[in-house]
């Protein structure tokens, strides 16, 4: 199986090489047979990594541990489950799950593009080949999975990291992954039309869903990479600046950046070369995040250790990428002209420039605080770190901005808004952020910067319940149905922009849930049996310690009564998890109790198992639950916001006969 | 503006509808007989069934990633046939995309985005986001701009008719030249 596992990464190279031969020539010859012939070649290079994916999941499922990376990344005992997902738990094995992505995600995006941008398609075959192959280099060189032991293999494995052995690192990686690899297909499609000089709004129109797709993975990854930190790393937190969580961040940022000022260029055909540049930086930006990962440049709990022989090869190609995309850029500048011109700061396509630069300059900003131990080694030869306050004091404020920019946006006009319109439209949400304001300041809530960002969440909310008001008002008039139809036709019509007021009102929940942190209860206690702790309205009593065995982990569990003003809530058991082929690195479970208002979070960092005292971290986390239930809210403005055309055909359109003017269309 | 183009536009109720480009000729498959996708299919089942034939006695889940693995390898027979039948099918033509093709499905894309771009601003009118005078300069300026895409839609050699006629041409010859494979197999 092993030699199989590498004959077909060494086929998928050869066959991916052949892809861009026939791409590149059919498309410069105007040959079809060449170029359908690429394509063919395109999707089996998919399917010959299906099958390498198929060969090592066999492996890990067998316990094959001849392979050297199936001995590293699972052992008998580990559960079926773990043992599937081990495929990715390695360097080795996640840039090959990253290339079957990266191969399955661009067929895909051959397949449904194949018709409608057929001049586009061979050079976004071979552009898309051309980073598999890279990737795939990478693996026949130098991080082959399917590499075995020369002498006789081990007779068991050494297991999965403990601190991978959790639900939401299963489905953590995959979806940060399917981001990364995303955003490769609006770089291949804005190098086809660079290259071939096709630069109307045509491939805008093929990537505009795609990079949507992608950046909806990218949120799913972080926001679950967030929720893992929370509940595995036991610290009390679920973002701390760490620089693998950052390299998923930075083309989040320029992704968001990409989906704002696209709606400029369709609409008023500007920020052409901007958009085309931002494409380039969010692809590299995944590259860098790869790179940042795997290389070794930054220390990180999450990276994979450090690798010379990567970082070269990862310097080469991010290079190569650079240096052809700009040049490209520069070449066909000329045509890049846009149309119009900003003819006034007070209107949408200013808002939507200026919350590009906000973006953009919170990527660079991350960027350098990431790399800032890097490049003061080199130097200084001392390396010297940033930690979390530097991203909090740069950070916050720049939240707050972009927050601020989501709800002036849609009230301005394209073009430019006048001082009538601009009373008219800004009166109720100015009004409803300063009466929450005000309700704050009377409740005594004195931590500023989430009392700001309370009252701005405010003022968003206000904005987007004033726009879906006013337009079911006109629709309302246009239809003549009621305000219920009328707003759920609103939505259907127009899924872009009304998903897209849900994707800002998800936005909202997460920053109400950021600001909560601004009262958060943090303590330490150390409790002897049937003793008690109280934080704040929490009373703990510790009922004692109990070991337990289920063959793969001894677990030490803490039993702990818990009541709230008096009135008793149950028992919460926080633990420490030691599995035998990693007992160096116990696992921190902790125990939560969740409600909307507030997360209490107990961890238990050390115990006594003679005299049963333990010790306990208590934290007191308020809204923190906001911020899950806001993804949540941001999916489904993403959803409908992706819904194609056709979706809402069944619909009738009750529209009177002398109302056809004005639609939402 | 033209007829046609006054027509579609009032058809559509002002809305903007994207119109896909003209599609290109098919290979003519219709019909029945063997295709290669019933072999790949037939000899899929018949390798997943012998493979979980000659895995029988071991564990479910050995079983289960033997089959998985005997079916995605039909998925390398598919991709090797699409690699190589483009060389072989004699329903492609070896000639390249047309300069006119290109010009005219830019410019329906155009002409959908200037259509949505007057509903929108039509809308931002109803909620009075923009001024009047705004509002009247914009709107003028954009249904001008349909007007002329249109117009250009509608030119000489570009037509709907002259495109509908050269399709319908295309499609007459190919599906003369099937229907005699057709007989000649028969």
């Amino acid at each position: 199986m092993a030699s199989l596992g590498s004959f077909l990464l060494m086929a998928t190279f050869v066959v991916s090489a052949y892809a861009i031969a026939a791409s590149i020539a059919g498309a410069r010859r105007g040959s079809r047979r060449l170029v359908d012939s690429g394509v063919g070649a395109f999707h089996l290079a998919a399917a010959l990594m299906t099958v390498a994916s198929a060969v090592i999941v066999h492996a890990f499922v067998t316990e094959d541990y001849t392979i050297k990376y199936v001995q590293r990344y699972s052992d008998r005992l580990q559960p079926m489950f773990y043992k599937l997902t081990s495929y990715w738990g390695g360097l080795d094995g996640s840039i090959m799950f990253w290339v079957f992505l990266l191969a399955v995600f661009g067929s895909l995006a051959v397949h449904v593009n194949r018709e409608r941008h057929r001049e586009l398609i061979p050079y976004v075959v071979s552009i898309i080949s051309s980073v598999q192959l890279f990737f795939l280099l990478v693996m026949v060189v130098h991080t082959n999975p399917f590499e075995t032991y020369l002498v006789q293999a081990p007779v068991d494995g050494q297991g999965l990291n403990p601190l991978l052995q959790n639900m939401y690192m299963v489905v953590h990686p995959p979806s940060l992954y399917i981001g990364f690899v995303g955003m490769t297909i609006p770089y291949a499609f804005g190098m086809a039309a660079l290259i071939t000089g096709h630069l109307d709004d045509a491939w805008l129109r093929a990537v505009r869903r795609w990079t949507m797709v992608s950046w909806l993975f990218l949120t799913l990854g972080l926001t679950l990479g967030m929720i893992w930190a929370y509940e595995e790393l036991g610290w009390g937190g679920y973002w701390a600046w760490d620089p693998v969580e950052n390299a998923g961040l930075l083309p989040w940022f320029t992704a968001s950046a990409f989906l704002h000022s696209v709606i400029v260029q369709e609409r008023r055909g500007m920020l052409k070369v901007w958009n085309v540049s931002l494409v380039v930086i969010t692809f590299f930006l995944t590259i860098f995040g790869t790179f940042m990962t795997r290389s070794g440049v930054v220390q990180s709990v999450h990276a994979f250790g450090e690798d010379r022989t990567l970082t070269w090869m990862f310097t080469a190609f991010m290079a190569v990428v650079a240096l052809f995309s700009a040049a490209w850029i520069i070449r066909r500048l000329p045509v890049l002209r846009p149309r119009y011109d900003i003819v006034s700061w007070v209107s949408r396509e200013a808002a939507f420039v200026a919350n590009n630069w906000v973006l953009l300059i919170a990527a660079m900003l991350v960027m350098f605080g990431t790399l800032f131990p890097t490049l003061s080694e080199a130097l200084t030869g001392n390396r010297l770190t940033v930690g979390p306050p530097f991203f909090n004091r740069w950070m916050g404020p720049i939240g707050l901005v972009l927050l601020a920019l989501t709800g002036v946006a849609p009230l301005l006009a394209w073009r430019r808004s006048t001082p009538a319109n601009l009373v008219d439209q800004f009166v109720w949400p100015v009004g409803f952020a300063a009466a929450v304001t005000a309700a704050f300041v009377a409740l005594g809530v004195r931590v500023w910067s989430s009392g700001l960002c309370f009252a701005l969440c405010a003022f968003v909310v206000a904005t987007i319940v004033q726009e879906f008001v006013r337009g079911a008002r006109v629709r309302r008039a246009a239809t003549g149905t009621d305000w219920l139809t009328a707003t759920i036709g609103l939505v259907t019509r127009e899924r872009r922009r009304y998903g897209g007021y849900i994707v800002h009102l998800g936005i909202v929940l997460m920053f109400l849930g950021f600001a909560g942190g601004g009262f958060k209860v943090d303590e330490q206690v150390l409790l002897k049996p049937g003793q008690e702790a109280t934080v704040r309205h929490y009373t703990v009593r510790n009922d004692g310690v109990k070991v337990t065995d289920d063959g793969q982990k001894q677990m030490v569990t803490g039993h702990l009564f818990v009541s709230e003003d008096g009135r008793p809530l149950g028992t919460l058991r926080p633990a420490r998890w030691f599995y035998r082929k990693h007992e160096e690195q116990p696992t921190t479970e902790v125990a939560i109790r969740r409600t909307f208002a507030e997360d209490l979070y107990v961890v238990m960092p050390a115990y006594e198992l003679q005299d049963q005292s333990i010790s306990l971290q208590i934290v007191i986390n308020p809204l923190v639950n906001w911020i899950w239930a806001g993804f949540g809210i941001l999916f489904l403005g993403t959803g409908i916001a992706l819904l194609p055309d056709r979706a809402f055909g069944f619909a009738p359109v009750a529209a009177r006969a002398d109302a056809g003017a004005v639609s939402a269309q | 503006m033209s007829r046609t183009s006054s027509e579609e536009h009032r058809k559509t109720g002002g809305r903007a509808v994207e119109r896909k480009p003209a599609p290109l000729p098919v290979t003519p498959d219709e019909g029945g007989g063997l295709r290669p996708w019933h072999v790949l299919l037939v000899g899929t089942l018949v390798a997943a069934a012998a493979g979980v034939f000659a895995a029988r006695g071991t564990s479910l889940a050995n079983t289960l990633s033997v089959a998985a693995v005997i079916a995605t390898v039909s998925l390398v027979a598919a991709g090797l046939f699409r690699t190589v039948a483009p060389f072989w099918s004699s329903g492609i033509e070896e000639r390249p995309e047309t300069a006119g093709g290109r010009r005219r499905a830019a410019l329906e894309r155009e002409k959908m985005l200037v259509l949505r771009s007057i509903k929108e601003i039509e809308f931002d009118r109803a909620m009075r986001k923009i001024s009047e005078a705004d509002f009247q300069e914009m709107a003028a300026r954009l249904r001008s701009r349909a007007a002329s895409l249109m117009r250009q839609l509608d030119g000489t050699g570009s037509g709907y008719r002259a495109l509908v006629e050269r399709d319908l041409a295309t499609r007459v010859g190919q599906a003369s030249t099937s229907a005699s494979r057709t007989g000649d197999s028969l």
